[in-house]
């Protein structure tokens, strides 16, 4: 034996703290399937920007209905089969 | 490797590059906002939103004439001539003289191959007319109808020359009525069309027609001679240019958004160009012009040649009445008292050039 093996001679070997395992386990999981928060800034604004897009087109298509002269309208002629 | 660090850069990646869109779509929202606004305050002050046809009994017919003369309009005796010859008869007709025995016989060819289409436009002239139906048009008949202008200019400088004083003043009559059709054509922005009645002194000094010819036609252009031409010349610029923005041309590269608000920014600036069209001839090209930006809905209208625009389409259009009160003076049997659109002053028939 070797005098550098004296110094541990009062100490054994132990086993990691009980929560340890499944600490680990748990951030691991975390970390396999993303949370909505992390994905929840690029979401909303995605949701905004498609919110948006139909508002705008919505009062386009209001504003675009009165510049057209209802007597425009083209006569159209059916003929019977 | 861990997992969640990757995950969390790329929805920050993704959130950052959606921002710009999000700033564009809410520019987007606020600009048709602004459009709404504007076209609502239109509607509820009764200004024109569109070109409408007005229902006058037999304009229907006297468009469908304007349209048949048009397209039966000739000009291959005139396309088939040196380049001299063209810019001889040209200046004959522009300046008002000049009319050389090659002029005269380059006239009576052209009267002679549009001789139908003539007709149409002395049959058109003689009803009412309120506008070609939309959809009707084609690109070459506002060229069409302008080279029939001068066909009728031509034809009573030929008539005046045979001594047929009435009938080339019938033919000076046609040419007045004939420009209904080209304001009707020239209400896009781009373009104040009209007859230049150049030669009418010319050709009425050597047609010496009866006071009941000239009663006729100094009638027909008492009917163009509008004082509020400058304002309903604009007023109907503003509703062609709404019309064009419901129909974009594709491939138009300009957004949406942007087009937006170019437009608001025109009908902005037609609004103060039209109040200024109210004000007293005096001051109101002058004030007209000081409102300084070109009412386009284009990148166009952006740059450093934007007022010269507006100045020189302004400048068109007061020519243009200039000109016809200058032909009603020269007509006319009694006294006219006309202000001339440039100096606000009585128009005097001696600066008059025709």
């Amino acid at each position: 034996m070797r005098d550098n093996d004296d110094p541990l001679r009062g100490y054994r070997p132990a086993g990691p703290p009980p929560g340890l395992r499944a600490r680990i386990v748990r951030e691991a999981e975390g970390a396999r399937a993303p949370s909505l928060r992390e994905w929840l800034p690029a979401i909303a604004t995605a949701a905004l920007i498609g919110l948006l897009y139909i508002a705008a087109t919505g009062i386009r298509a209001r504003v675009y209905s009165q510049l057209i002269d209802p007597a425009d309208v083209p006569e159209v002629e059916v003929l019977s089969p | 490797m861990n997992a969640r660090p990757v995950f969390l850069k790329l929805s920050l990646a993704i959130f950052i590059v959606l921002l710009p869109f999000l700033a564009y779509q809410i520019w987007d929202v606020v600009e048709a906002a602004r459009l709404r606004s504007r076209v609502d305050a239109l509607k509820a002050a009764g200004a024109p939103v569109f070109l409408s046809l007005p229902v006058i009994g037999g304009a229907e017919l006297a468009a469908r004439y304007y349209q048949a003369a048009a397209a039966l309009q000739s000009n291959d005796s005139y396309s088939a001539l040196p380049v001299e010859e063209r810019n001889r008869t040209w200046t004959a007709l522009r300046s008002g003289g000049n009319w050389t025995p090659t002029v005269m016989a380059i006239a009576r060819l052209r009267v002679e191959q549009n001789r139908e289409a003539l007709d149409f436009v002395d049959r058109a002239a003689a009803l009412p007319f309120g506008g070609f139906r939309p959809g009707t048009s084609y690109n070459t008949r506002t060229s069409e109808l302008v080279q029939l202008a001068q066909v009728c200019e031509f034809r009573a400088a030929v008539l005046a020359a045979d001594g047929n004083g009435d009938a080339a003043a019938a033919s000076l009559y046609s040419e007045a009525r004939l420009m209904r059709a080209l304001d009707a054509v020239s209400s896009t922005p781009w373009m104040s069309l009209g007859p230049a009645f150049t030669n009418m002194t010319t050709i009425l000094s050597r047609a010496k027609p009866s006071p009941a010819s000239l009663d006729r036609l100094s009638a027909g252009l008492e009917a163009l001679d509008r004082d509020d031409r400058l304002k309903e010349t604009f007023i109907r610029f503003r509703a062609t240019m709404l019309g064009e923005v419901t129909t974009p041309r594709a491939p138009s590269r300009q957004p949406g958004a942007f087009t937006a608000h170019l437009t608001v920014r025109s009908l902005d600036a037609l609004a103060r160009i039209i109040a200024a069209a109210d004000q007293p001839w005096a001051t109101r090209v002058s004030a007209i012009n000081a409102v300084g930006i070109w009412p386009q809905p284009t990148v166009f209208a952006l740059g450093s040649r934007a007022p010269a625009m507006l100045a020189e389409y302004t400048r068109t259009i007061a020519d243009q009445m200039r000109r016809i009160r200058c032909a009603r003076l020269s007509v006319s049997t009694v006294p006219l008292d006309l202000v001339d659109p440039f100096s606000g002053g009585r128009l005097d028939r001696s600066a008059c050039r025709l």
